[in-house]
């Protein structure tokens, strides 16, 4: 029997973890990695320190080459115009056409772009790809006055690296009422927003822009912020191929296993939507682990395996403007909430009937991972001490999971 | 108690499966990693834990690996690059012939008879320790000094321990030799069955003398040991030998070296278990302290393992020391855990700075007038 040929569109996270999943189920399968970007898979929550200068290009290159040669897994480059689930054939811009026998759709979201009156679209910056991050990169050798649209996750980092760049006139622009949703509660937010205003660089709350005026942006609330360089970071919308029959609706749908509607056809990453059980809404993905999982379960499903992903709390950890940060689960809500502070280290753990749904660390960081598995488990006895650093989370998990005892 | 090697082979896989999935690639791991001399990133090592196709240079880096976990302190995705490292390790397709050598007598419980014969040479050659080398079965007591195979230390720590245990007037038991090693040289080399095998059998050890309190002066051990409680509940505490001498220092003489002396702080006390005061709290006991560092997270590895698989690496940290060591002013310095001073012992010596380990340092800084 011949060996099956598997195809993945996307090189990003999901589909790398998805190529190196099916390999892992079928030694003798082949494996095209198909990926539209110039770049091979790299790390795009890393794009910051690139930019910086903190990592170089070769650095922030998430896998070797000899790993595509040892795992056998082609890379080709490509732009799909068209798929035709019945004949199994995917139509790139070039003419070229690629048989299948199961095909992964990995093809990731763009960023959202909002447009303003006075300012041409294209001196609108985004902050997703690497070729984004060239552009930004080009831009800061001028040192210009940044304006930041969004304050959430990734705007923050882009602001922590430019305050280690020693970039000066940085402003922040967020519609809603504090930075950093949904990571921080408004407290921490607080803390977070005195920090960043503390360092010398602005931020305005509950403001959006109505139009430009050359290199003045004015709010809605008659406001006003000079600026070189606008950069948005506003949420990425997920994008897909257009395929007849597909469903879908912000992303493609699908399921544990990574399966679509149509047989033979599997998606992964920021272009999907996941059934969420507890919510009973169907949700996007944005988190660099989750896309890995879903990857893991679509390459494992394709290659005529079974890992579908189960159901578990959202798992974070990252940089927060400069501050490191473990987000799990549900750290905020209604319940009961422990917390911990000393100087910039904070801990939050959030509870609800007695059962653990969440926790937010920042700076100090101890037991995250013993957190994470510990996440369903009644902890009601345990009461406050549940915040401090010192806390036996190893313990209640039940693994060694702590790298303090090996 | 069941520790099953298959067990910790299975955690290990899963923090490593954990590990990748979450990798930022911020690279900050292998930027801190104080025996990365040749360069690597982390997706070298990711890319071959993935597809198990090795390079040398990652061969090479997982063999000079010492497992000080500065990697996973400094992760912003708290990945545990330690324990990855780890799983590297128990995959190489050969083992290393330095391992062999140093893992040739150390706890093997196959070679017990070689370490017998060992032993008898030993008993005689280290004058009052050799009473208790491997020495079964041990007596009750609440105090028992564990030193392991450092008993044969040339540190001579294990001597002073006993010397100030004496001064103070305490009694004691002794749990030292070949036999009762930690496995840290296992789990160091991969063999995490091994060394399971040998803290287990360190346990039944230690259940002979039924202490209240462990104390001992390496900081593997000490780790070790720690573990140990964890899995077993046991009701013993451990200390090291700072903590323990800082309980009695009431009942001893101080007086002070005339110069000032830095301090450096072992991996595992100071940044894994995140105890750097009592060893300073010690030292300004006998001596003006000189820090070498901002915080002694930023403290420089001793490279100790690699006195045994790549001694340029070690004399390379080692010449960093130093040039610390003399910018903060020091003009000795110390260390509470006597694997950092078998690392540190030749390049001291042969820039003439005197390296005081905790015990020694304090041994002579108590003597009373006339005492040797």
């Amino acid at each position: 029997m011949p060996p099956r040929n598997l195809l993945i569109i996307g090189n990003g996270v999901a589909g790398v973890s998805a190529a190196q999943q099916a390999r892992q189920t079928d030694p003798d399968c082949r494996i095209t990695l198909l990926h539209k970007e110039n770049y091979p898979f790299y790390y795009r929550s890393s794009l910051t320190e690139w930019i910086t200068g903190e990592l170089t290009s070769e650095n922030i290159t998430a896998r070797t080459d000899s790993f595509y040669h040892a795992m056998q897994i082609q890379n080709i480059s490509g732009t799909v115009t068209g798929v035709l689930p019945q004949e199994k054939i995917v139509q790139l811009q070039n003419g070229r056409e690629l048989n299948y026998d199961a095909l992964c759709i990995a093809t990731g979201a763009k960023a959202n772009k909002i447009l303003y009156d006075g300012i041409d679209e294209n001196s609108i910056l985004t902050y997703r790809t690497k070729d984004d991050a060239e552009r930004i990169k080009l831009e800061f050798l001028n040192e210009p006055r940044v304006l930041i649209v969004g304050g959430g996750v990734l705007g923050l980092e882009l602001a922590g690296g430019l305050q280690r760049l020693g970039i000066e006139d940085v402003a922040i622009t967020e519609y809603m009422g504090h930075i950093a949703r949904p990571i921080l509660d408004e407290g921490l937010a607080r803390w977070l927003e005195a920090k960043i205003r503390k360092e010398g660089y602005k931020i305005y709350l509950d403001e959006t822009i109505d139009h430009i005026e050359q290199d003045e942006a004015i709010f809605k609330s008659g406001k006003t912020h000079h600026f070189d360089l606008l950069i948005e970071s506003v949420g990425i919308t997920p994008t897909y191929p257009n395929i007849p029959g597909l469903e879908t609706r912000k992303g493609i749908r699908i399921d544990p296993h990574g399966r679509t509607n149509l047989e033979n056809i599997y998606a992964c990453g920021d272009c999907t939507e996941m059934f969420n059980e507890t919510t009973g809404e169907w949700q996007t993905t944005r988190i660099w682990y989750d896309c890995a999982r879903q990857g893991r379960a679509a390459g494992t499903a394709m290659a005529g395996g079974a890992k579908p992903i189960k159901k578990q709390a959202v798992f974070n950890c990252s940089y927060i403007y400069n501050e490191k940060y473990s987000y799990i689960g549900e750290p905020h809500g209604e319940g009961d909430i422990y917390r911990y502070q000393h100087n910039d280290a904070h801990r939050k753990i959030h509870l609800v009937n007695g059962r653990l749904v969440g926790a937010l660390l920042i700076n100090d960081r101890h037991g995250t991972t013993p957190i994470y598995a510990c996440v369903g488990k009644n902890l009601e006895e345990f009461g406050e001490d549940l915040a401090h650093p010192d806390f036996d989370w190893n313990a209640i998990s039940g693994q060694d999971w702590d790298y303090r005892f090996f | 108690m069941k520790w099953p090697s298959e067990a910790f082979k299975n955690s290990l896989q899963e923090i490593t499966g954990f590990g990748l999935e979450n990798c930022i690639g911020a690279n900050k791991c292998m930027e801190v990693c104080p025996v990365n001399r040749l360069g690597i990133d982390q997706k070298e090592l990711d890319s071959v834990l993935v597809s198990g196709h090795w390079t040398d240079r990652v061969q090479t880096f997982v063999e000079e690996c010492v497992q000080c976990g500065d990697c996973t302190l400094a992760c912003p995705a708290s990945v545990q690059r330690d324990h990855m490292v780890l799983a590297l390790k128990q995959m190489l397709p050969e083992v290393p012939k330095p391992w062999r050598r140093y893992n040739a007598l150390k706890g093997r419980q196959d070679r017990f008879w070689l370490i017998d014969l060992y032993n008898i040479a030993a008993r005689v050659l280290y004058g009052r320790l050799g009473q208790y080398i491997d020495k079964t079965p041990l007596e009750q007591n609440d105090l028992l000094f564990y030193f392991g195979c450092y008993v044969f230390s040339p540190s001579k720590a294990p001597e002073a321990t006993l010397k100030l245990a004496d001064r103070i007037g305490l009694d004691y038991e002794v749990l030292a030799g070949l036999k009762s090693c930690c496995g840290w040289p296992q789990y160091l080399t991969g063999d995490m069955g091994y060394g399971q095998g040998m803290l287990q059998y360190l346990d039944g050890l230690i259940q002979q003398a039924e202490p209240k309190t462990i104390v001992t002066g390496c900081a593997e051990c000490y780790v070790a040991l720690l573990r140990l409680k964890k899995k077993t509940s046991a009701p013993w505490e451990v200390l090291t030998t700072p903590m323990w001498l800082l309980h009695h220092k009431d009942s001893l003489n101080w007086q002070k070296f005339p110069d000032p002396i830095g301090i450096h702080d072992s991996c595992h006390v100071s940044k894994k278990v995140g105890k750097p005061d009592p060893a300073r709290e010690l030292l300004d006991l006998m001596a003006d302290r000189v820090e070498l560092y901002q915080t002694p997270e930023d403290c420089l590895c001793c490279g100790y393992y690699n006195i045994h698989i790549n001694d340029t690496l070690n004399r390379d940290l080692h010449q960093q020391k130093l040039q610390h060591l003399a910018k903060a002013g020091g003009k000795a310095m110390a260390v509470e855990c006597v694997t950092c001073w078998e690392a540190f012992d030749k390049s001291f010596t042969d820039a003439n700075i005197p390296l005081l380990e905790m015990m020694v340092a304090a041994e002579m800084a108590t003597r009373s007038e006339g005492e040797a």
